[in-house]
């Protein structure tokens, strides 16, 4: 209408005169167009579940009247259709309407489930339809009739325009109230939806007789055939409460210990249990009358055959609403993953207890020193335990526990600290132990486990981000108490950093590998001054080949560490020779004897050197040198003289032990390969050479050997300074900020809270209804621990002020822990649904297994289970009798709602004999418009006195009846 | 975007069996007798193309002397594949790899690392048959082959078959994007294709 022609015979455009109802249809037009919604195909699967679909929602913005209307496409994303022939011949929502188990199978009662599944889908069984709704629903609802007939005449309008398959709503009224109107169109017919509801009905109307009398006033033409009515009552059970009290470890245990049953726990962990008080699980029980026809049962105000124990079908459905204070202390916790405030900011400078750079003087000219020139003041182990525990020794540090409070917690964590008062000590941690699940954590119950569940606790239950700084810091103060003292720090695994242990615990063990080299090294000098040697002298072995084998063994050590494998007994203290100074070419810093090999061209044994270690290093520092291998390249220089270092020193070492060594003695030791067996034609016997590479002029190895003086380990440069080591861990520690420490403990955490939960399983024995998941959310962890990256850190602001030790620049990149947290709370969840589960009278007594089984069908079905069907299939089927038995009395009290599904339509088979079916699917192609049953529908939900219907007629636009 | 397909592999392996010259032919075309030995680490990397795509090979190559045995494991961080190399001139480098194996199976955080037993040296006189060394490959379930790095032969193919197999295996997309994959079947077809060439 808007295009014109004129005289002239162009078109003329003109929208000038177009009214707000046709600028709308115009739009509506548009946009249903671009949504397809006359496709008729891919409509999914002929049965189609409202329960557990998916939903794809699209949304639209149309403005009309000056006012935004929003304009919704719900589209159920199904498995691709495999009955499509019939589709073509009616449209899919008149099958929609027709199907029992679409409109049926979702009971109205579970609020939460609306959210998901919209009240259209589920009251009349929809795969596919378009809501329309003013934007602002909440308080521009649509309330009078005239603007209905505006909506709804345009959207009959442009639904037949666009050949539309998918009925189009009008959500009106207040959208609480859940009132829509309809239309669906399709080539002839007409479907018009309605809804109606009443507070108080006519009684007559709250039973089936009644409102099927109400359906067939309705019909547009008399039909013959009976209507089909399908007919659910739901009742509502008693809510099964569970109290399981608040425990807090190191706070609040619960005084009666009425949580026996339900949380039992073998082993201590530093986490909270216990449920919310609001915990329960609500039960309603459905029975269902699939399809009968209306005039098979008498339901009238007088007298009902609906009753539980006559019914085919039936569901006990469970929503569980429990809050555990595990769960809730993990989700605390995983706020602080984007913290950024500092320690400092909750318990000031200085912290720690350390020494500032100003009034040590650089730390760092101290450190790095000749081993043994530099001497640690070592503090008395004893004084400093009465300093950690004595209020006087040490400020409080401020933060909202209190020593008594705090002190325990400490003593938890490091029982060495007060071996008195510790309760809990740690077990042996082995090196070798390799979580099967590969999960990048410490071993369980280590003190990175204690740390990570303690800070966990103490920020949900004891002061937040101040507590949590409070006792991090109080904790970095003890160790570095510890570090002063010489003392190792307990609770972890021995040896070197594993970098298949999380960082924290790789930086424990590092600190660990520093205490012990100095108190090795601190042992040797102790021991050495009671022999009445002087300071840095080291201890000769006799360059006597006559002497015994046993001599040989007769080492010192006293400077040096061991490596490991080496270390027969690294406490054996050398007896201190008389005769060290007879020989001028004094050999030093033997180890042992090398296969008693000799010497060549001489007749001096072959001396193992005592050599330094190699630098162990923590994850975090390996990343550091790869990347600058990365980025330097291999050949350069720097890299050289870093790989080099190890062999310089050992090439020295070597030259002390054995002072009329040669180069190819040296090979023969360090690299046997390169020393080469091959047969001299000259002598007709095997020699040995250097292999090519060694022989090369100029290789690496040959310039280190010229260039090593003859140094023993115990004189060398440290490769590996224990010292600076040390301090770059403990200022490491002291220095992350909230999310850091998060980063660092997050796994552990996590850990220990499903180990905890595995506990809790095995002591009520039902750990193997769990481990399937127990298993997948360890897996997960797995890779979560894996996944974390270090990534370097962009430098912070605060870090210009002083200059630290090592400045250090990695941080982790966490992957979303969230899936995880969800998971262990569903898991929590479905511990306290069981346990209510085995509450409900006469269950308890019943087997576990088939208890299991029956548990695990809930689980599995998004929490119901049949109740009535199974009983015949299953041997003997105990758990549904007992079940079932809960319903025999008189119901009529929980009676909660009735549903009245009442149709008339194609498709339905309610006492149609298979004869009948098969006569009828023949006819139907040649079926015309006059034997096309159309669809009628009406659904009544009777909740006491109140009444609603949904009712959906279709009429035909053709033959007006 | 090069960093995303970046491939780290470990060459490991006794003493002079032959790593760094493998990785040298495979990177610079070259070999040299009598090239400097290993000190701790070395690295090279190369890029290559599979189907069309570019991967950055990162090639750890780490010293095979005892000494610096306790710095490898360290290394074995994120890396997708080893190459464990052995000479055919010696059973005891062979017999070694056992432990290298054992190793590997304690110290890399990625429980499906691919791995490829290399038998070097081919150019000389052989004292290792190549039956014992697919036996043990397949023990390992790991693939074979057997090469000659001084007269650059298979060498190319011994970093093409692992990078094929690491880049099919969807190991790779699970490291990079943290995709699940069933670790039982991977096993399985690494068994199957343990042998070629």
């Amino acid at each position: 209408m808007a295009e014109e022609i004129d005289d002239n015979g162009f078109y003329r455009e003109d929208f000038s005169a177009e009214s707000d109802w046709e600028v709308f249809n115009a739009q509506l037009g548009d946009l249903f167009q671009r949504w397809e919604l006359s496709n008729e195909n891919d409509w999914g699967d002929a049965s189609f579940n409202v329960n557990n679909t998916k939903w794809q929602i699209d949304e639209e913005q149309l403005e009309v009247l000056g006012k935004p209307m929003t304009v919704k496409y719900y589209k159920a994303l199904l498995e691709p259709g495999t009955c499509s022939k019939s589709a073509n011949v009616t449209p899919q929502f008149h099958q929609d309407l027709m199907c029992v188990k679409s409109t049926l199978d979702q009971p109205t009662f579970l609020d939460e489930k609306a959210n998901d599944v919209h009240y259209l889908a589920r009251m009349y069984g929809l795969r596919r339809f378009v809501v329309m709704h003013p934007s602002q629903l909440q308080n521009h609802y649509l309330t009078n009739t005239s603007k209905f007939s505006f909506f709804l005449s345009s959207i009959s309008v442009v639904a037949a325009e666009v050949c539309s398959a998918v009925p189009i709503f009008l959500h009106i009224h207040d959208p609480k109230w859940n009132f829509f109107l309809g239309i669906g169109m399709s080539s002839y017919m007409r479907t018009n939806f309605h809804s109606v509801a009443l507070e108080q009905a006519p009684a007559e109307y709250l039973y089936l007789s009644g409102l099927v009398k109400m359906f067939k006033e309705k019909l547009p033409r008399n039909h013959d055939k009976p209507a089909v009515v399908s007919v659910r009552i739901t009742y509502a059970m008693d809510t099964v409460k569970l109290r399981v009290p608040m425990y807090v470890p190191f706070g609040m245990t619960p005084v009666v210990d009425e949580e026996r049953s339900v949380i039992e726990v073998s082993q201590f962990t530093a986490l909270p249990h216990g449920y919310f008080p609001g915990s329960n699980t609500t039960m309603f029980a459905t029975f269902t009358w699939p399809e009968l026809m209306d005039n098979m049962f008498i339901d009238s105000p007088l007298q009902t055959q609906f009753i539980p124990s006559k019914a085919p079908c039936g569901k006990l459905y469970q929503t569980v609403h429990a809050n555990s204070y595990l769960t809730a202390c993990l989700k605390d916790y995983y706020n602080l993953i984007t913290a950024k405030n500092t320690l400092e900011s909750y318990v000031g400078r200085n912290f720690s207890g350390a020494t500032t750079m100003a009034e040590e003087g650089n730390p760092l000219d101290q450190l790095g020193g000749k081993i043994g020139s530099h001497r640690p003041q070592t503090k008395q182990y004893a004084d400093n335990t009465q300093q950690a525990t004595s209020s006087g020794g040490q400020s409080k540090l401020p933060g909202p526990m209190k020593e008594y409070e705090l002190n325990p917690m400490l003593y938890y964590l490091l029982p060495n600290i007060k071996p008195d008062l510790a309760l809990f000590l740690y077990e042996m941690l082995s090196k070798d132990k390799i979580d099967p699940h590969r999960i990048k954590s410490a071993e369980s119950d280590s003190l990175v486990y204690r740390l990570s569940c303690l800070l966990a606790t103490v920020h949900a239950h004891f002061g937040g981000k101040s507590g949590f700084a409070q006792l991090y810091a109080a904790f970095t103060r003890e160790l570095r108490q510890l570090w002063e003292s010489c003392t190792p720090i307990p609770g972890v695994a021995p040896g070197l950093p594993d970098t298949r242990t999380c960082l924290l615990h790789q930086k424990l063990q590092m600190l660990n590998v520093c205490i012990e080299k100095r108190l090795q090294r601190e042992k040797g000098i102790a021991a050495k001054t009671e022999g009445g040697m002087a300071m840095h002298t080291v201890e000769l072995v006799t360059d006597d080949d006559d002497d015994d084998d046993d001599e040989d063994d007769d080492t010192n050590e006293e400077f040096y560490d061991l490596t490991e494998e080496d270390s027969d007994d690294p406490t054996e203290v050398a007896k201190p020779k008389e005769d060290n100074s007879k020989n001028p070419l004094k050999a030093e810093g033997r180890l042992r004897r090398f296969k008693n090999l000799k010497l060549i061209g001489s007749d001096e044994y072959l001396y193992v050197p005592v050599t330094q270690d190699l630098a162990p290093k923590t994850e975090d520092q390996l990343q550091d040198a790869s990347d600058v291998m990365l980025k330097m390249g291999s050949d350069s220089e720097f890299i050289t003289d870093l790989m080099c270092s190890t062999v310089v020193s050992d090439a020295e070492a070597f030259k002390a032990a054995n002072p009329k060594a040669g180069f190819e003695d040296f090979i023969r030791w360090f690299s046997p390969n390169d020393w080469e067996e091959y047969w001299n034609e000259e002598t007709q016997e095997t020699g040995h050479k250097l292999s090519a590479r060694m022989q090369a002029a100029g290789n690496t190895w040959q310039k280190v050997w010229e260039q090593a003086k003859p140094v023993p380990a115990a004189r060398q440069k440290r490769l590996f300074d224990d010292t600076l080591e040390g301090y770059k861990i403990l200022n490491y520690l002291e220095s992350r900020n909230l999310g850091e420490i998060f980063g660092l403990t997050i796994v552990p955490l996590l850990h220990s809270s499903i180990l905890k939960l595995k506990d809790i399983f095995a002591n009520t024995q039902v750990l193997e209804l769990f481990t399937e998941t127990l298993d997948e959310i360890l897996a997960d962890l797995s890779r979560f621990s894996r996944d974390i990256e270090l990534v370097e850190a962009l430098p912070s602001p605060s870090s210009s002020e002083a200059p630290k030790i090592n400045e250090n620049k990695y941080t982790l990149q966490l992957p979303n822990p969230q899936p995880l947290l969800k998971k262990i709370e569903q898991l929590e969840r479905d511990y306290y649904h069981y346990k209510c589960f085995e509450c409900l009278p006469g269950v308890n007594g019943l087997p576990k297994a088939k208890l299991h089984s029956k548990f695990c069908e809930i689980l599995k079905n998004n929490g119901h289970c049949n109740i009535v069907n199974a009983a015949e299939d299953h041997d003997g089927g105990v758990v549904e009798q007992v079940l079932q038995s809960l319903f025999i009395g008189d119901m009529r009290e929980k009676l909660m709602s009735k549903d009245y599904v009442i149709r008339l339509g194609e498709g339905l088979v309610a006492d149609e004999s298979p004869k009948d079916v098969e006569a009828k699917d023949q006819q139907q192609p040649q079926a015309g418009f006059s034997n096309y049953l159309m669809p009628q529908f009406l659904r009544a939900i009777v909740t006491g006195e109140k009444l609603r219907l949904c009712g959906a007629f279709t009429e035909n636009t053709t033959f007006l009846d | 975007m090069l960093s995303d397909k970046a491939i780290k592999l470990l060459v490991i392996g006794e003493s002079g069996v032959g790593k760094s010259s493998l990785i040298r032919r495979f990177v610079e075309n070259k070999f040299d007798e009598s090239h400097d030995v290993t000190i701790g680490m070395d690295f090279k990397s190369k890029v290559m193309n599979i189907d069309g795509v570019d991967y950055k090979l990162a090639l750890w190559d780490t010293a095979g002397a005892e000494r610096f045995r306790s710095l490898t494991p360290s290394f074995y961080r994120k890396a997708l594949g080893a190459i464990l190399v052995y000479d055919i001139k010696s059973r005891e480098s062979l017999v070694k790899l056992e432990s290298w194996f054992d190793e590997l199976e304690n110290y890399s955080d990625n429980p499906n690392i691919a791995t490829i037993v290399v038998g070097n040296k081919i150019d000389e006189e052989r004292v290792v048959s190549r039956e014992e060394g697919l036996k043990f490959a397949r023990k390992h379930r790991s693939l074979f082959l057997e090469t000659s790095a001084k007269h650059d032969k298979f060498v190319a193919d011994v970093f093409r078959d692992i990078v094929e197999k690491i880049v099919s295996s969807g190991n790779f997309e699970q490291f990079n994007n943290g995709d699940r994959i069933d670790v039982r079947t991977e096993d399985e077809e690494a068994a199957a294709s343990s042998c070629r060439c």
